[in-house]
């Protein structure tokens, strides 16, 4: 038990001085979490079965259900029986695809928004896209990508690394890097990785050019199971690192200052965030291209509806990004006869209506803004 | 042992010095109190103090160990500080805030759990314990972050120690009252309480030893009557002020 | 002795008309209209360096069969572009993607239309017009949707889709043979021989070769009776544009302009100033090269603001051909397409080059 004296308040806690405005009314915490988790866990569920049954080679449930008997628990192979080609080397990978990029999108932007102590944060502020993007851009151009299908993947990737670190080791002053100086630096960056992109593309050929804007606007459609395993790998990885940081990650909302004097190492969480966000977004771009808006808008949300604790904040951003991407990932492959449209146009309409309705009813709840 | 002490702090910024040559000594079972002009380095000082600014010359000891040498977890179970600026960037509940108190001490208990609402109780948050901070008025802010504290001192014992800027700024005269009454009461139970205040009567009035600084000096430091000596206050404050006793109470009035 | 010369003239006549009617057989063979065309060339022939204006090429007719009774046989194997060797077991469903048509062509020449089951948005063939369009989406095929048309073969060189719907084919148990895209005379042959293996029909490639061969000849011969009034060979260039925003390019041996350009009689620009890829068509280039006739794809042309914005890029008015208007256009897939019609496509050229006919 604590020493802390019981003398000193006799009098009831006075009322404050001034008029506070109504704080988030009903609910307790812990049922709106319940209630938050159950709803995303539906809704995953739910995308999944819709979108297994969805795509422009007709199936009906029941082929869907024959194919993961066959394949999973009758060892089949699928290139035996054309559906389940389909099915499974296809239509699969990519939905398993589209929820583990979503979900790492989602928890790099947790992550960051947490590390920035800003609502505003997202990955591409320490240069992970545009990192990625001169990575792909210089493969495709270099009219490489063909040799295999891991260069392009490889190549963001490492870009993405490479323009983080570069990012980070120009706003480290006197052994500390300050969020306005990462930001500023990433800004700084940020150019100079998208004018060297802009380079590649003047130098390469119509054909690279075409594929680049594509790669740029982000697509699921090059999802093979190997690329699961990977991002799976890594998204296991990420999420655990994230997980084990979530309280020292809620003490960085106190500031800097206030979070050292609590006895948190300032300096190598933002660095270990910084990394994990960088992985997470690293290998969902790698796979699907730039896919903006899912990492600031899916935290975003999760936390307007729960709060800003990250113990909860990071597992329901994940289920919250595997249903966004995974969603609008039906929308690309099903919406036009014959075409396979860009996924970064979904994740916006989506995502960005649903921000809108969701930040005006907090607001009213509260009587006006903050 | 407990306490922490300042020892010839020296602290430059481009050749300017903020600080120059400043000891003061935050003892165990003691309020001091440090007052003095705008831009005297009140705030700076206690930077140092709470390990946030590195000096360029001196020693800072926390419990007689040198700070530099203390690993930040260790520092943050003795040494627990409430800044002058308690904004919060997330909506937290004022509970949340006041648990990430207990964030050096690893596991979260129950016994963390009953020290977490002993600190509201005290603090008189209890009754807004699930509001969000960021709807709180400054007053009630900084009584938050005075839970915080506390919540992070406990056990409060003679190791302890308890920096706090300008801890009563945005409060009313009450609870500014309460706040340092309780401060009081954590030193009597052996804590060292250090406290930056521009009011000098209240500073009169709750500390035990005072801390008077002019330009990154320290001018004077001793005993409240030591230190408040309208000769000695008119001077560095640089404007006449007037030092009277009534019913045993020191009292600092700016001639009108 | 004037009956003899009578005789003889009378004989060579003969034999200059027989010849010009062989002609007009073969290379009718793989077209479908009926117009004589060697007695209305040469009459019409003017100095190409003195025409001006712009003109387009008429749209040459659709592909047509040219083998009939084809026996295919299956497994079929051929080396595709990467050297791979690939075995097609059947080809019932077939897709040939193809950006100019070419290999759709060469399939119809082959006979074997019947068997394709979609359409590139630039397949015009009648006899296609009930197959689905399969590249609505642009630069990314759905893959998916392909598969729904169960093909068994698909036929490609690359330039429409990408690497990776290919390999999502394959991984669907759909045998993809891909060729080289290579724009030159020599390819022509080459194509017809790989997708007549591919199909098991070797034989029949011979037939459509050497059709395709005599319809080439006597094309050359009729664009030599076409170029008769023209002193020397007009330096040409052909530029590829795409809207007024910064695609505009001079295109070289490896995009497929010297071969078109020499065998029509002009001299390219692009290849004696040693332009072998592309070079960006700005004003000092332009300049530079002053061709006296541009040849350029007629979609192009439209999307850049018709022949009045195209005249309009910097540099364009400061060369003869800016001066004199003399742009050529064509359809997309007849410019440079190296295909079974390339021949019709070169008359066609040929006509809108040397002739007034507008």
């Amino acid at each position: 038990m604590s020493s802390i004296s019981r003398t000193t308040t006799a009098k009831p806690p006075p009322r404050s001085g001034r008029i506070s405005e109504a704080g988030r009314p009903g609910a307790p915490k812990r049922v709106r979490v319940a209630v938050v988790t159950t709803g995303l866990v539906v809704a995953v569920i739910g995308v999944v079965l819709l979108s297994t049954g969805l795509g422009q080679f007709a199936t009906t449930p029941g082929q869907v259900i024959g194919t993961i008997n066959r394949v999973v628990f009758q060892g089949a192979d699928p290139l035996g029986n054309q559906v389940d080609a389909v099915l499974w080397n296809i239509r699969f990978p990519r939905i398993a695809l589209g929820l583990l990029a979503g979900a790492a999108l989602a928890v790099a932007g947790t992550v960051m928004q947490g590390v920035f102590a800003n609502p505003l944060a997202e990955p591409s502020i320490i240069g992970v896209n545009a990192g990625a993007s001169v990575g792909a851009t210089l493969v495709l151009v270099l009219g490489v990508a063909v040799t295999s299908p891991w260069l392009l993947p490889a190549a963001a990737f490492l870009g993405a690394i490479v323009v983080t670190v570069v990012v980070w080791a120009f706003a480290r002053t006197g052994g500390k890097a300050a969020v306005l100086t990462l930001v500023l630096t990433g800004i700084a960056i940020n150019a100079i990785a998208s004018a060297g992109t802009s380079f590649l593309i003047f130098l390469g050929d119509t054909t690279a050019r075409e594929q680049v804007i594509f790669w740029q606007l982000g697509t699921l459609s090059n999802a093979t199971w190997d690329a699961v395993g990977v991002t799976l790998i890594v998204f296991v990885a990420g999420f655990i690192g994230c997980m084990a940081i979530r309280r020292p990650l809620d003490v960085l909302a106190l500031g800097d200052a206030s979070a050292a004097a609590s006895g948190v190492s300032v300096e190598r969480l933002r660095l270990l965030a910084i990394l994990l966000a960088c992985l997470l977004t690293g290998v969902a771009v790698a796979f699907g291209g730039i896919i903006a808006f899912v990492g600031l808008i899916v935290p975003h949300t999760i936390r307007l509806m729960v709060g800003p604790s990250h113990r909860y904040l990071v597992p329901l951003s994940a289920l919250g990004g595997a249903v966004l991407l995974a969603a609008a990932d039906i929308a690309t492959r099903n919406l036009i006869a014959f075409s396979d449209l860009p996924i970064g146009i979904f994740t916006a309409i989506v995502g960005g209506p649903l921000f809108l309705v969701l930040l005006r009813r907090t607001l009213r709840g509260q009587g006006g803004m903050r | 042992m407990g306490g922490l002490s300042l020892q010839n702090i020296d602290v430059r910024v481009s050749h300017r010095k903020i600080l120059d040559d400043v000891s003061v000594n935050f003892a165990a079972g003691r309020v001091t109190v440090v007052i003095g002009p705008n831009g005297a380095g009140k705030s700076t000082l206690l930077g140092v103090a709470s390990g946030s600014i590195k000096p360029h010359a001196g020693v800072a000891r926390l419990g007689g160990e040198d700070l530099r040498k203390l690993p930040t977890k260790q520092a943050a179970r003795r040494r627990a500080v409430m800044p002058q600026d308690s904004h919060v960037a997330f909506p937290f509940t004022v509970r949340e805030v006041v648990e990430m108190g207990r964030t050096p001490w690893s596991g979260s208990g129950p016994a963390d759990h009953d020290i977490v609402e002993e600190a509201l109780g005290l603090t008189g948050m209890t009754d807004m314990a699930d509001r969000e901070i960021t709807t709180l008025s400054g007053g009630e802010r900084q009584r938050t972050a005075f839970a915080r504290v506390i919540t992070q001192a406990a056990p409060v014992t003679g190791e302890s120690v308890m920096l706090l800027d300008e801890p009563t700024s945005a409060m009313d005269i009450a609870h500014a009252e309460t706040t340092l009454s309780l401060a009081r009461t954590l030193a009597d139970r052996g804590a060292a309480i250090g406290i930056v205040l521009h009011d000098i009567n209240a500073a009169a009035a709750f500390a035990d030893h005072m801390v008077l600084m002019q330009h990154g000096k320290v001018r004077v430091a001793g005993s409240v009557g030591e230190v408040c000596m309208a000769e000695t206050l008119s001077a560095v404050y640089e404007t006449p002020i007037d030092v009277f006793e009534r019913q045993g109470r020191v009292h600092v009035i700016p001639q009108r | 002795m004037r009956n003899r010369y009578g005789l003889a003239a009378g004989i060579t006549a003969l034999l200059i008309v027989v010849a010009g009617c062989a002609g007009v057989a073969d290379s009718s063979a793989g077209r479908d209209d009926s117009t004589p065309q060697t007695s209305a060339a040469a009459p019409d022939a003017e100095n190409a360096l003195e025409l001006t204006g712009p003109t387009e090429a008429e749209t040459i007719p659709d592909m047509a069969p040219v083998v009939s009774g084809i026996t295919t046989k299956f497994p079929a194997t051929v080396t595709d572009a990467t050297g791979k060797k690939i075995t097609i077991e059947s080809a019932d469903r077939v897709l040939a993607l193809d950006l100019y048509g070419s290999l759709t062509d060469t399939v119809i020449g082959l006979g074997l239309a019947d068997r394709l089951v979609g359409r590139a948005n630039s397949d015009l063939n009648h006899l296609m017009a009930d197959l689905p369009v399969i590249t609505a989406g642009g630069h990314d095929l759905n893959t998916e949707a392909i598969l729904s048309l169960r093909p068994d073969l698909v036929l490609t060189n690359t330039t429409i889709g990408t690497d990776n719907n290919y390999r999502q084919l394959e991984s669907a148990g759909v045998t993809v043979v891909r060729f080289e895209h290579v724009p030159s005379f020599e390819s022509i042959d080459t194509t017809i021989d790989l997708v007549a293996q591919a199909f098991g029909a070797q034989k029949s490639a011979a037939e459509l070769s050497e059709a395709v061969d005599a319809e080439m000849t006597a094309a050359k011969a009729e664009i030599e009776a076409m170029r008769a009034m023209t002193p020397r060979a007009p330096r040409a260039a052909v530029l590829y544009v795409r809207g007024t925003a910064g695609i505009f390019f001079i295109l070289g041996r490896d995009y497929g302009a010297t071969d078109v350009l020499e065998s029509l009689g002009l001299a390219d620009v692009a290849a004696t100033n040693g332009i072998t890829d592309l070079k960006p068509a700005n004003a000092e280039a332009l300049v530079s090269l002053n061709p006296e006739i541009v040849l350029a794809m007629s979609h192009g042309i439209e999307s850049a603001g018709g022949v009045d914005g195209f005249l309009k890029r910097p540099g364009m008015s400061a060369t003869t051909a800016g001066q004199n208007r003399r742009i050529i256009s064509a359809a997309d897939n007849q410019l440079l397409a190296y295909g079974p019609r390339t021949p019709a496509g070169l008359l066609a050229l040929a006509r809108a080059i040397y002739t007034d006919n507008k």
